[in-house]
């Protein structure tokens, strides 16, 4: 059964000045199966940050819908939304969007507190995500104080702590240097095999290569999509070159 | 070619600087506008025509001397909050390649653009509401109203020469900003998060200290000398408690809360404790700010107030009769004579006398130790008497009695208080106490200013016996007979005013005459005039104080916008945030207000016993004017939280 079901989804950006409207998706349709690690590639511009906007419900699509677990999320209020996207979502982003008033614990918290539950409660499940994330050391810090790389787990434990059904990362590597990007790949493909779903949206192959399946993106439509099948990291990675290549080329039936 | 390009990127600035700009020019604009009105009045040759006028432009006088130094303070500050907020485009400007002269250059045309606007508006302004404010003037020295006033020329030129020294000072304190400046630091610098504020034990504990000490000290004050020695030592003290309590105390109160898991981990308390821990660490200072000069608004305005609104019942106080002569040591025959006079000219103008008095009294200042009168330093004593010695003829013709003393008896009245015991020892001579009086006719006697000097009056048959005992040939003069007529008259009756005149006018220069519808005049001007500059400063003072509330509302929105957007992210609804931003927004708006309340109930006590230095012993007066201005000025507070609240909105969302 699918996690995620998005079913002609579109959306146009009317500017505000020349009454012009610009289209960033085109009736995109795709689904994510429970347990799943789904990249989204594609290039600046492409519309895969609106996509992912749409799916974490910070922006609504202008046509189409979007099932979680057979719930149209898409046609919900404002205040619905947040309590679905706090209840099960969880985010990574580029810049890692740490609050600087808070410690590495507090920031963790963050979501638990939002719910009110009990301190006792908050810690018994915070715990066990920072000890698989090794953040220990860390947890009293502030965010200015620690590197890119722990400012990511810091992130990704966040985006754990509510056990969300779906955890959507946008760039996560963008900040990181390439050993903290291979650290922060690794810790996905980790959570991912204790059946989180995952999906991520990068223009890095490097990342991309990681997960099980690929979505290729462009001008707003999802033209093409590569599953990992028996492939081991490195093949894939070639994989997803020689795609990207036949993109460049104009090649439409990679 | 150059210089025509200056001048366009200082107007461009300004244009596009609205938010920085527009209350700047507001402030210096409304600044200029107070200090001309207050000049033109001061040197308008109207205000001698009206009673009380030449002692009014004194006090005016004063009153300019200190805008015009909170006018230099406040300008000063409020230039360098807006240069501070434009450091990055300062680098900008120095990575676009001007260099630091051409910089300051634009900075001193922006502020001469800004200073020639200000000037123009504030002094046209000025003269527009001068003739009004004139007129309130009048109103308050009750005097009659001249509509007669004109543009000032001597008041623009102190006005434009006090302006143009604060514009040099402005001026000189951008350039060494813009000569400190590091370019590279600050473009790189400004997302560098910054440190949480530690905890501070030694500054909180001198903090909670100062502040509880400044309080006692105001609480335990009994008399209004000593009141003045000290009222300047505690409102020392509750400025610096003040500053530590917003510095230090509040941090440290806030990271107790933080340290409560159970209170702060709750989406309530969470985004609001751990961002007003930030909050007062960046803006403790101008919190404090806020909360002193509301606390100067206050005070000053509320005890301007009581004394205007107080000043008959001060009159009445000080000048309890409308007219008392009083001569020292002449015959029984000259004050015979005066007291004739006195019926005559009230029999000639058909005024009746009230509350009559004439008596012959002796005063000397003595030390008490309970029953025991002496005047011996040396000798163990609670307090300093003042001591009134009445022949027993004179009092029953006063209060209509009559008593019967034998020579070694005697009556007494002790000011609000009681002697408590059947005999009074009057320097070493027991005298028994036949009785103790709760009132005396004679009003001059239901009152003391300072508290700590008794007032005795002791009612004998012949005081000249009192003194048979004393060698008072080294101190002669005290203990010579003084005479007093006092009375009062019928404000409304007919020729009171020709009455009064000819009152003057009794006897020769051995007799004193006090008149209180002499004094009256001088009261108006005095306390119309201390009202006047008290809200003259209370409207300056509120300005600073809605200028540094709008500063600090803008720079936060900028600083929360981002956080919000974070908290949004991770599931906090826009209600959410709403009420979580008016939480915040509201703590640090009524903070400083509340605390500057705290501030004015404690001070109430010391400043009622300062007040009656003033003859104003009326609390109420005081409790009612503190009470009014303590309600406008929290609507006024409230609307320019309202103003300011909905700019920080525009920029968090």
């Amino acid at each position: 059964m699918s996690l995620l079901r998005v079913e002609g989804l579109s959306k146009t950006y009317t500017t505000r000045f020349t009454k012009s409207t610009v289209t960033a998706l085109k009736n995109v349709t795709f689904t994510v199966d429970e347990g799943e690690y789904v990249a989204i590639m594609g290039e600046s511009g492409s519309g895969k940050t609106t996509l992912l906007n749409i799916l974490a419900m910070l922006d609504k699509p202008t046509s189409g819908s979007i099932l979680l677990n057979e719930h149209d999320i898409s046609k919900q209020t404002e205040k619905q939304r947040t309590a679905y996207r706090r209840d099960n979502l969880g985010f990574v982003f580029q810049e890692f969007n740490l609050l600087d008033t808070f410690s590495v614990l507090d920031n963790i918290l963050l979501p638990l507190v939002l719910k009110n539950e009990s301190y006792e409660k908050m810690m018994n499940k915070a715990e066990p995500i920072i000890n698989n994330l090794q953040i220990q050391h860390i947890i009293n810090k502030f965010p200015y104080e620690i590197s890119g790389g722990e400012k990511q787990r810091t992130a990704v434990a966040r985006a754990m702590i509510t056990s969300p059904k779906l955890l959507l990362a946008d760039e996560p590597t963008g900040s990181l240097d390439s050993s903290s990007s291979q650290e922060l790949l690794s810790l996905f493909s980790k959570i991912n095999k204790e059946k989180q779903t995952i999906i991520m949206v990068t223009h890095s192959t490097l990342a991309a290569s990681k997960a099980e399946r690929i979505l290729f993106i462009k001008d707003g439509i999802i033209f093409h999509q590569l599953k990992r099948e028996q492939l081991d990291d490195q093949q894939f990675y070639q994989k997803i070159n020689e795609t990207l290549l036949g993109l460049v080329k104009g090649d439409k039936n990679v | 070619m150059f210089k025509r390009f200056y001048h366009k990127i200082a107007i461009d600035n300004i244009k596009h600087n609205k938010e920085l700009f527009l209350p700047y020019i507001i402030t210096w604009s409304l600044t200029i506008m107070m200090y001309y009105i207050l000049l033109a009045i001061t040197y308008s040759p109207e205000l001698s025509d009206v009673g009380g006028g030449d002692e009014m432009r004194s006090i005016l006088n004063f009153g300019c001397m200190i805008i015009a130094i909170f006018s230099i303070i406040f300008l000063f500050y409020t230039n360098s909050f807006i240069i501070k907020k434009r450091k990055k485009e300062i680098s900008l400007y120095n990575v676009l390649g001007l260099d630091k002269y051409q910089i300051s250059l634009i900075m001193i045309i922006e502020n001469i653009y800004i200073g020639l606007f200000s000037l123009i508006v504030g002094i046209l302004i000025g003269y527009l509401f001068s003739k009004l404010v004139f007129v309130i003037l009048l109103k308050l020295l009750k005097a009659s109203i001249v509509f007669d006033f004109n543009f000032s020329m001597i008041a623009t030129i102190i006005t434009v020469i006090l302006f143009f020294f604060v514009f040099i000072l402005v001026s000189i304190f951008n350039i060494y900003q813009i000569m400190i400046n590091d370019p590279v630091n600050l473009l790189i610098q400004s997302k560098a998060g910054e440190k949480e504020p530690k905890t501070k034990w030694i500054s909180t504990i001198i903090g909670v200290i100062t502040l509880g000490t400044g309080y006692f000290i105001a609480q335990t004050i009994t008399d209004p000398i000593s009141a003045l020695g000290v009222f300047f030592i505690a409102v020392v003290l509750v400025m610096i408690g003040t500053y530590l309590l917003f510095t230090t105390v509040s941090i440290t109160f806030l990271k107790h809360l933080k340290s409560k898991h159970n209170f702060y981990y709750n989406s309530k308390h969470f985004p609001v404790i751990s961002g007003m821990i930030y909050r007062m660490k960046q803006n403790a200072v101008g919190l404090a700010n806020i909360c002193i000069l509301s606390t100067m608004v206050l005070v000053t305005i509320a005890t301007t107030a009581s004394l205007y609104f107080g000043q008959n019942d001060a009159l009445k106080q000080q000048y309890p009769y409308d007219i008392v002569y009083t001569t020292f040591n002449q015959n029984d025959q000259y004050n015979t004579d005066l007291l004739n006079e006195v019926y005559d000219l009230s029999d000639a103008y058909h005024i009746e006398l009230v509350d009559f008095v004439a008596f012959e009294y002796i005063e000397r200042m003595t030390l008490r130790n309970g029953n025991k009168i002496m005047l011996d330093q040396n000798e163990d004593y609670d307090s300093y008497c003042d001591l009134m010695i009445i022949a027993l003829d004179y009092y029953n013709a006063i209060a209509q009695s009559e008593f019967t003393l034998d020579d070694n008896e005697i009556i007494t009245y002790l000011y609000n208080d009681h002697i408590d015991e059947d005999n009074l020892i009057l320097f070493d001579k027991e005298y028994t106490i036949i009785e103790e009086l709760d009132q005396i006719k004679i009003k001059n006697f239901n009152s003391a200013l300072i508290s700590t000097i008794d007032k005795l009056v002791v009612i004998i048959n012949d005081p000249k016996l009192l003194f048979e005992n004393i060698d008072v040939s080294d101190d002669q003069i005290s203990f010579l007979p003084s005479y007093m007529i006092g009375f009062n008259v019928d404000d409304g009756a007919e020729n009171i005013d020709q009455f009064y005149k000819m009152a003057l006018l009794v006897k020769d220069n051995l007799t004193r005459v006090e008149s209180k519808d002499l004094v009256r005049q001088s009261f108006y001007s005095l306390y119309s005039g201390l009202l006047f500059i008290g809200i003259f400063l209370g409207l300056l003072f509120l300005l600073a104080t809605a200028l540094i509330i709008y500063y600090k509302q803008i720079s936060e929105g900028y600083d929360d916008k981002q956080k919000y957007q974070i908290m949004s992210n991770v599931g906090m609804t826009n209600g959410e945030i709403t009420s979580c931003i008016n939480y915040q927004i509201k703590l640090v708006f009524y903070l400083p207000i509340i605390l500057a309340c705290i501030h004015l109930i404690f001070a109430f006590k010391i400043i009622t016993k300062l007040l009656a230095l003033f003859g104003l012993v009326n609390i109420k007066i005081f409790l009612l004017t503190s009470v009014i201005t303590v309600i406008i000025y929290m609507i006024l507070y409230f609307m320019i939280y309202k103003l300011t609240t909905i700019t920080y909105k525009r920029i968090i969302s």
